[in-house]
């Protein structure tokens, strides 16, 4: 009994200060993520009994997604005249590159058992060169970043754990800030917000790339609520995060890559 | 019977697990019952020579890896459990359905708060819901797991 619990202890220690244990966590991944992807049965069952589905439906929902198609169509022209804009006056800028990011899909294949942790799991890992850091959104903002890569998986730690903080800016003002989980999957909060910045509910708060590990300008929450607390000199901020953290089953992850524009090189 | 025997613990287990581990939305994930560990105890419970301390800890590390950080924990929390369950095992014989599940209960708080104790060395939130929910659930669900489980094993 009492050597068990020291083992388990010892262990305990060098997992949480050393990474002696990484290779072993590597290996245990290949048991893991295929049981891991077995709770995930409901859901294919799902999919397969909405598989079989009335023609009528089926048109309805095609038609439906032909309109949405329609629409995002119409905003990506108005985009794409945008960046050709904002490429032209980067060049006037003289600002040397653009960041382009690519994005990678992947769907949740699995949830920390303990509530405690907000961290899940991908199924995308090492062969589609999923890399430590690495940002992941779903379709309202920002997530959470890569923790740990494995062959086939990697796990992600959200940005709503208590473990993470990440820099922000407001995107009204570019005023900066960090804002850090806490534990909810509906709150964030805003570290040493002083009370003379100009901050305002309602605020859509972005990335903003300070911390070179997300890539800038991402949405990640709406400020809910800001709270003066009596002898301090900081506001008790809390934000709304955009993305549906306890949700979303598709994700994308996103990589930068730099696309080189030369001062020379005319923008017409 | 003993070969029978290691299916239905084998089978348990898995399912146990499967259950533990199924991604279940927000707030509802803290009512979430510790399967793995009440089907752990009922084995220390129906085989007490056969299932002990060492059982436990396999399961918890078991548990550990599935959960992907901080190795060890659960299995500090299982054993403990088990450590407990062990000495008693010869009282537990002659408890009540009633009796049971309120010790079920007392155990599986045992457990939380060894784990979420440990968890709180490296992670600074915690939450008094995460102590008590699953151990409402668990003591909840262990008379429907036992009578289900005697169903089947002694047929």
């Amino acid at each position: 009994m009492l050597i068990l619990i020291f083992v388990a202890s010892s262990l305990l220690l060098i997992d949480t200060t050393t990474q002696w244990l990484k290779p072993l966590r590597a290996v245990f991944s290949g048991v893991v993520t295929p049981i891991q992807s077995l709770t995930l049965f409901p859901n294919w069952a799902d999919e397969m009994i909405s598989d079989v589905s009335s023609s009528s439906s089926l048109k309805e929902k095609n038609k439906l997604q032909n309109t949405e198609l329609l629409i995002l169509k119409a905003r990506l022209q108005k985009m794409a005249e945008l960046s050709s804009e904002n490429l032209r006056l980067r060049n006037l800028l003289h600002a040397s590159e653009l960041l382009k990011n690519n994005v990678l899909v992947a769907e949740l294949i699995g949830v920390s058992p303990d509530p405690l942790s907000h961290t899940i799991l991908i199924n995308r890992g090492e062969d589609y060169e999923v890399f430590k850091g690495q940002a992941v959104l779903d379709s309202e903002g920002l997530m959470g970043q890569v923790i740990e890569v494995y062959k086939s998986s990697s796990r992600v730690l959200l940005i709503s754990d208590s473990l993470h903080a990440m820099p922000v800016k407001i995107s009204r003002n570019d005023v900066r800030s960090i804002a850090e989980g806490n534990g909810s999957y509906g709150n964030l909060t805003l570290r040493h917000v002083t009370s003379s910045s100009d901050i305002i509910i309602g605020d859509l708060l972005v990335s903003s790339g300070l911390g070179k590990r997300y890539p800038a300008g991402y949405p990640v929450g709406w400020i809910t609520s800001i709270d003066k607390i009596k002898g301090s000199p900081y506001l008790n901020v809390n934000i709304k995060p955009t993305a549906q953290l306890d949700r979303s089953r598709y994700l994308l992850l996103v990589s930068q890559s730099v696309e080189k524009f030369g001062v020379g090189q005319d923008a017409k | 019977m003993q070969n029978n025997d290691f299916i239905y613990v084998g089978l348990s287990l898995f399912f146990g697990l499967l259950f533990q581990i199924v991604p279940i939305a927000g707030f509802t994930a803290y009512w979430r019952p510790q399967f793995l560990l009440i089907i752990t105890i009922y084995w220390l419970f129906r085989n007490p020579s056969q299932y002990g301390v060492g059982f436990a800890w396999l399961i918890g590390i078991t548990l550990d890896i599935f959960a992907g950080e901080m190795y060890g924990r659960y299995a500090i929390g299982f054993s403990f459990c088990a450590y407990i369950l062990t000495i008693l095992s010869k009282r537990l014989q002659h408890f009540t359905l009633l009796h049971q599940s309120l010790l079920i209960f007392f155990v599986v708080l045992l457990n939380q708060i060894l784990v979420v104790s440990v968890s709180v060395l490296y992670r600074p939130s915690w939450d008094f819901i995460a102590l008590i929910a699953p151990a409402i659930t668990s003591a909840i669900i262990w008379p429907i797991l036992l009578l289900s489980f005697n169903k089947i094993c002694n047929r």
